[in-house]
């Protein structure tokens, strides 16, 4: 009996991981959008933004994309979306049943993979195991790009790695980083704008707000999903994610105008 | 009185047996059964946002942010104020943002002088928006399902959300039931978006707020009268039904004198 697998050796396939990898890399180096969160917000506002051709990375912490939208409340991996938010469910093909009047659930691992899998597909490129560090800033403070490094890297004592992140130039930058707001943040750090915080009261219709909120914040920073009720302290809300897939749109069209 | 709704004939918010209800709805039921009982006169005006000049720059700041802290949304980012202009030209109330009841009362209070509504007109904002105060005992924000100033703010989702809920909810809730899943005998000890006993709860806070512009007092401490002041779900419910009676005997007593008279 022959064997099943083609023969190659083991630097064949180093250099594919790297030569590949880096051809990839280097185009993305200058991008018209970064979104920094690869949730589902950040995976919505990509694939729409690669469908209209844009050049779009998604820069991610974890090994893992999707965010909390592998599961939905109490660590039951069925995720909910009220209406319309089913109608981008039926746009992905994503299974789903009407739970009741105008609440739609679907399992979480379906939903999930067929998101990434839609935003892949259109084009968008993606840098996981990558932490988002700061902001390129240009003139007038307008955001032009972001610092990022290796999540391992990031992790460990400065003390223990001194290694420096690299810069990555882009028209916009999209925060997708969910309660963290971390691009945001860092513009609060340095002074350039102020969060409202999260806010902890908890009302029936926040996703609205969510979505209502979903915006340029400062020249060159769109702001989506979470990290809007971060910025603007908007109410909490439930474990439902049809703010987080409609908030992913409305950021990408807030990023077309400014393309 | 003087109904200043906030609504937009073609928004929707309260589903019933599967057909979409309009809030309006509930609203016209509710003022149906109020009058009923007062024989008092309504006249409908417009949405005070509208009526107010310079609503969305104020609204935006108006804006509760943070439950723990008396300090509002100072300098609002501009897509703040954009969204509230929108808010005001297309109607667009209820997206779920909080405003700082008494300050809202006395920003549209600027709306009515334009249009110089006085205190006999006993004007009545209903909105879809939340509305809260700051409680200086234990320094937080408070939903509220009704300002009492001039004007009077009733909140629609404020009637649903701002008593709470039976003790037994918040403990599923943070085991992470979801309100879908809650059990029907639960379910009934508060009321929901769909509840077909809206109407005649608001009717019974129009009354408070008749009786506010009467008297200056809202409230009433007796548990089953219309006019008792409640803080949980199960409160408002027991309060807002018509047995053992509308409305207690002082307060019936209090209609009667000024020839009015309970016919519901």
């Amino acid at each position: 009996m022959g064997e099943i697998f083609a023969k190659v050796s083991e630097k064949d396939i180093t250099r594919a991981i790297v030569g590949g990898f880096i051809r990839e890399f280097e185009k993305f180096v200058e991008s018209d959008v970064i979104i920094v969160g690869g949730g589902p917000a950040g995976l919505m506002a990509g694939r729409e933004l690669a469908t209209k051709g844009k050049r779009t990375l998604i820069v991610e912490r974890n090994n893992y994309l999707g965010g909390g939208f592998w599961i939905g409340g109490f660590l039951m991996n069925k995720i909910t979306v009220r209406h319309p938010g089913e109608e981008v469910l039926k746009e992905l093909g994503i299974p789903f049943e009407q739970a009741r009047e105008g609440l739609f659930v679907a399992d979480g691992p379906h939903a999930c993979a067929r998101l990434i899998a839609s935003a892949c597909d259109a084009g968008v490129k993606i840098l996981n195991m990558t932490v988002f560090e700061d902001v390129v800033l240009r003139e007038n403070n307008r955001v032009g790009g972001a610092v990022v490094n290796w999540t391992p890297v990031e992790a460990l004592p400065r003390q223990i790695t001194c290694v420096d992140p690299i810069a990555l130039e882009a028209t916009m930058v999209v925060d997708a980083t969910g309660h963290d707001a971390s691009v945001v943040r860092k513009m609060e750090e340095r002074g350039v704008l102020k969060t409202k915080g999260f806010g902890g009261m908890w009302v029936e219709r926040s996703e609205d707000l969510v979505v209502e909120y979903t915006g340029e914040v400062h020249p060159g920073l769109v702001v989506c999903g979470m990290a809007t009720a971060t910025t603007f302290g908007l109410p909490r809300m439930g474990p439902t994610f049809g703010a987080m897939l409609l908030s992913g749109r409305r950021a990408a069209e807030e990023v077309l105008k400014k393309l | 009185m003087m109904l200043f709704p906030c609504l937009w004939p073609r928004r929707w918010l309260f589903s019933q047996k599967g057909h979409l209800r309009p809030s309006q709805e509930v609203i016209r039921e509710a003022v149906s059964i109020f009058t009923s009982w007062t024989g008092e006169e309504m006249r409908e005006g417009e949405c005070l946002y509208r009526a107010t000049p310079g609503a969305a720059e104020d609204l935006a700041g108006l804006r509760v942010i943070n439950l723990d802290s008396p300090a509002l949304n100072e300098n609002p980012f501009p897509i703040e104020i954009a969204f509230e202009r929108r808010r005001r030209e297309d109607c667009q109330c209820g997206k779920g943002a909080v405003y700082a009841g008494i300050h809202l009362a006395a920003l549209l209070s600027k709306g009515l002088s334009a249009r110089r509504v006085l205190w006999g007109d006993k004007p009545l904002f209903i909105t879809r928006d939340y509305i809260a105060t700051f409680d200086r005992d234990d320094l937080r924000w408070h939903l509220r399902y009704g300002v009492f100033s001039f004007p009077v703010l009733i909140s629609l989702p404020g009637i649903i959300e701002a008593p709470a809920r039976p003790r037994e909810y918040y403990l599923l809730r943070s085991q992470g039931i979801p309100d879908a899943m809650m059990p029907d005998s639960l379910r009934d000890r508060y009321l929901t978006v769909n509840d077909p006993r809206l109407p005649r709860v608001l009717a019974g806070i129009l009354l408070q707020a008749f009786f506010y512009y009467q008297s200056g007092d809202p409230f009433c401490p007796d548990p089953f009268c219309s006019l008792y002041h409640a803080h949980w779900q199960e409160e408002l419910l027991r309060s807002q039904r018509d047995e053992p009676y509308i409305v207690c005997l002082r307060h019936r007593q209090a209609l009667e004198k000024e020839e009015r008279w309970l016919r519901g």
